[in-house]
């Protein structure tokens, strides 16, 4: 899809609490072996999107470390490519670090020759989107810029952070609120915004003269509200899962856990591949007398012990005699034996040794810090 | 500006040993150890070396190993100056040939080794299990001075007529090669890895080159006859875990000694240094079910298992259905057990289906190799 230049914009991203305090919810663990941002990047492979920019506000090390280049997710890293987009007078001020003065920092997109269309990915949601058929949608419509939206149940509970749209009977955005704790089934915006790129240029040189803090969700309101023309909405039907605190990323990692046992298509297809960087790690191996059940486990994990109902990422060792149970464990752990978590999200490195308990009660999960020692 | 060591790995040996496995595929890109597959031995033993140029010889059904072999980014063979190249037979001014034996292979190549411009040759074999770093070795070679420096194996003499045997003097300079000989005088085996000064090797291929005679074979006819004038030639010992993996039964082997109960500290660790690189396919999460029992294996990513495992190797995209059980077994990517199956002693080839409540090889105490083409016959 050459016509279309994908930036996917980490200043939209939620944060995970105490998981996304060191690094961006783009490069946090996800299912033993992705992180979120390769839903992401998968999605826009899968659609044929090569011609990428990666919106980047903090943690810079973290998600750079994670990408490394292109060639784990292009097709191929000579006719795609991406960039890495860094507001440097960003990281300096932290109240100018906004999207659009990011846009602004990198605007190489504007001049690229073969694109007329400008997407904005988001990560933090989990679902799988054809990016083809959201740009054709667009430009069926004949609108300047559109969004994409979805109809969720307990919006007030599970998407609050996000902003809710009404959509008129022409398809167009007809008004856009921030998702109230009350709200049940609601409309609401994905994030994901398609403009036609001469009109996002144009609005770039117009928000310099509206605010120098203003921020997409700003702009898309600003449009809705006061410009000439109209957002239009493209609905979204497709399985979702929003992350947007330590409670949710657990919630979301069980949920997807569970949904590998059917492979639910919703989620996961042959057609429809997540791509990841690898590590060159062995396949899983498991001791003689371990007892795994119910589990997902990436490949460098040595298993001697009980695990149940957990997520082990890369390189984790349970060793004989260690119980881990409904508990999402990061790379490179060690659990020794004696030791018996449960209902417990532990950041990599950590050793757990000389704690015989670690256990969340009923509605708690513990969180323990990269590299602890417990 | 030449480089110092150029690899050829000799990779166009069909393994008919190895029966259906290698009816489509050559020996060195049959799978092992649930993810790699035979040659990732040789190619990450040359990248830990620091040899940043490798020629890989394919004939033998060499579809599968040449698109495997690629660019060799796997094993990271795309940096600067690196090098890795498939060089399958080709036509030339001279007409289209086979690779004749091992020495033709490598001599039908001179001209990408005159490109290379090295001042040393390693050649060796792309089927064989063991990790290393040839550094040891080179440095032998250069500081003993030797035309061609041969790495052996201390092999039980009982069992060294199976092997070709190297005669060494007290400072284990090479004295007498003998292939296969009926009553060895040494124990000291070939493992069919070789340093060449490139000089020596290049004149040693042209002459062989021109005996009709000849076999074109390193062991058969370069070594005897660079011995016979007189050219040094020196013995390495090789230390640590080596294993030819050309019966069903031998890959069977080497495969459970993977496994958590047979790991001793002489085997195969993957993870350790040097590590074995390899490729990681775009796999799922592996994902062990509510009713599955997994027991002293090694299981790669991908693999979904909801019945009983124990004392196997699984690859990615296996599928071990409810009620299925699988035993001292190594079944390779996208196997299918279907439930209520029973598995023992088993190699199962990439593909192949196992029909539920199916019992294969079952208290036999013999290793059984079935492979896809079963399930077109049925």
């Amino acid at each position: 899809m050459k016509n279309t230049v994908a930036l996917i914009n980490l200043y939209s991203t939620p944060e995970f609490g105490l998981l996304t305090e060191k690094r961006p919810a783009a490069s946090t663990t996800f299912l033993g072996r992705y992180t979120f941002i390769d839903f992401a990047l998968s999605n826009l492979t899968n659609s044929g999107v090569d011609n990428v920019g990666i919106m980047i506000k903090n943690y810079s090390r973290s998600i750079i470390k994670h990408i490394r280049s292109d060639n784990a997710y292009l097709k191929n890293p000579k006719t795609g490519f991406f960039q890495w987009m860094i507001h440097e007078e960003g990281f300096h001020n932290p109240f100018l670090n906004t999207d659009i003065n990011n846009l602004r920092a990198n605007d190489y997109f504007l001049y690229d020759k073969d694109s007329k269309y400008v997407l904005f990915v988001p990560v933090g949601f989990v679902m799988k989107v054809d990016y083809r058929k959201v740009v054709e949608e667009h430009i069926k419509s004949n609108k300047k810029v559109s969004v994409l939206y979805s109809e969720v149940e307990n919006a007030g509970k599970d998407y609050l952070g996000l902003n809710k749209i009404t959509i008129n009977a022409l398809g167009n955005v007809q008004k856009v609120d921030k998702v109230d704790p009350k709200d049940k089934t609601v409309f609401i915006s994905l994030r994901t915004y398609i403009f036609d790129k001469d009109y996002l240029k144009e609005c770039l040189d117009l928000v310099k003269n509206i605010s120098n803090v203003y921020n997409m969700a700003d702009l898309m309101t600003y449009i809705q509200r006061y410009s000439n023309y109209e957002i239009h909405g493209i609905k979204f039907d497709g399985a979702l899962t929003y992350v947007n605190s330590l409670e949710k990323y657990y919630e979301a990692t069980m949920k997807l856990k569970d949904n590998l046992e059917n492979l639910n298509e919703d989620y996961f297809s042959e057609d429809w591949k997540i791509y990841t960087r690898t590590h060159d790690t062995r396949p899983v191996l498991y001791g003689p007398n371990c007892d795994v059940v119910d589990s997902v486990v990436a490949n460098g994990c040595s298993v001697y012990g009980k695990v149940k109902n957990s997520v082990l990422a890369r390189n984790v060792v349970v060793e004989e005699g260690a119980t881990v149970e409904d508990s999402i464990i990061f790379s490179d752990c060690v659990i020794k034996s004696g030791v018996h978590l449960k209902k417990v999200v532990s950041d990599k490195l950590c050793v757990f040794a000389n704690k015989n308990e670690v256990c969340g009660a009923k509605n708690e999960i513990i969180y323990v810090p990269q590299g602890e020692k417990i | 500006m030449g480089r110092n060591v150029v690899a050829m790995i000799l990779a166009g040996g069909k393994g008919t040993r190895l029966h259906q496995l290698t009816k489509k595929i050559a020996k060195p890109a049959v799978y092992f150890g649930g993810k790699y597959r035979i040659i990732d031995f040789s190619l990450s033993n040359v990248a830990n070396s620091a040899i940043d140029s490798c020629g890989v010889l394919t004939q033998y059904e060499s579809v599968v190993l040449n698109n495997y072999i690629g660019n060799g980014s796997k094993w990271g063979f795309d940096g600067v100056d690196s090098t890795c190249v498939a060089l399958a037979p080709r036509q030339t001014e001279s007409g289209a040939n086979w690779y004749k034996g091992t020495a033709d292979a490598i001599y039908q190549n001179i001209d990408f080794l005159d490109e290379e411009d090295p001042k040393y040759v390693l050649i060796l074999s792309g089927d064989h299990i063991y990790k290393t770093s040839y550094d040891e070795m080179i440095r032998l070679h250069t500081e003993s001075k030797a035309d061609c420096t041969i790495s052996v194996l201390e092999v039980d003499i009982k069992e060294a007529s199976r092997f070709g045997i190297l005669e060494v003097d007290s400072n284990d300079v090479i004295t007498k090669f003998v292939e296969k000989p009926k009553e060895p005088k040494s124990n000291l085996a070939s493992m069919g890895v070789y340093i060449f000064t490139y000089k020596a090797l290049r004149s040693a291929l042209i002459e062989d080159h021109k005996d009709p005679n000849s076999e074109n074979d390193f062991g058969k006819n370069i070594i005897p006859k660079m011995l016979k004038e007189n050219k040094k030639l020196v013995a390495y010992r090789f230390k640590g875990y080596w294993r030819d993996v050309g019966t069903v039964d031998s890959l069977h082997q080497a495969n459970m000694e993977l496994l958590p109960s047979k790991r001793t500290e002489d085997t195969i660790h993957f993870d350790e240094y040097p590590k074995v690189f390899s490729e990681d396919t775009n796999s799922l999460p592996q994902f062990i079910d509510k009713k599955a029992k997994v027991k002293d294996s090694l299981i790669n990513q991908g693999a979904r298992i909801f019945g009983d495992v124990s004392e196997s190797v699984i690859s990615n995209e296996v599928m071990i259905e409810e009620g299925a059980k699988v035993v001292k077994s190594v079944l390779m990517p996208g196997v299918i057990i279907r439930k209520g199956a029973y598995v023992e002693n088993a190699i199962l080839g990439p593909n192949t289906v196992i029909k539920e409540k199916e019992e294969i090889n079952k208290n036999t105490g013999k290793i059984v190799l079935l492979d896809y083409e079963r399930n077109l016959q049925q």
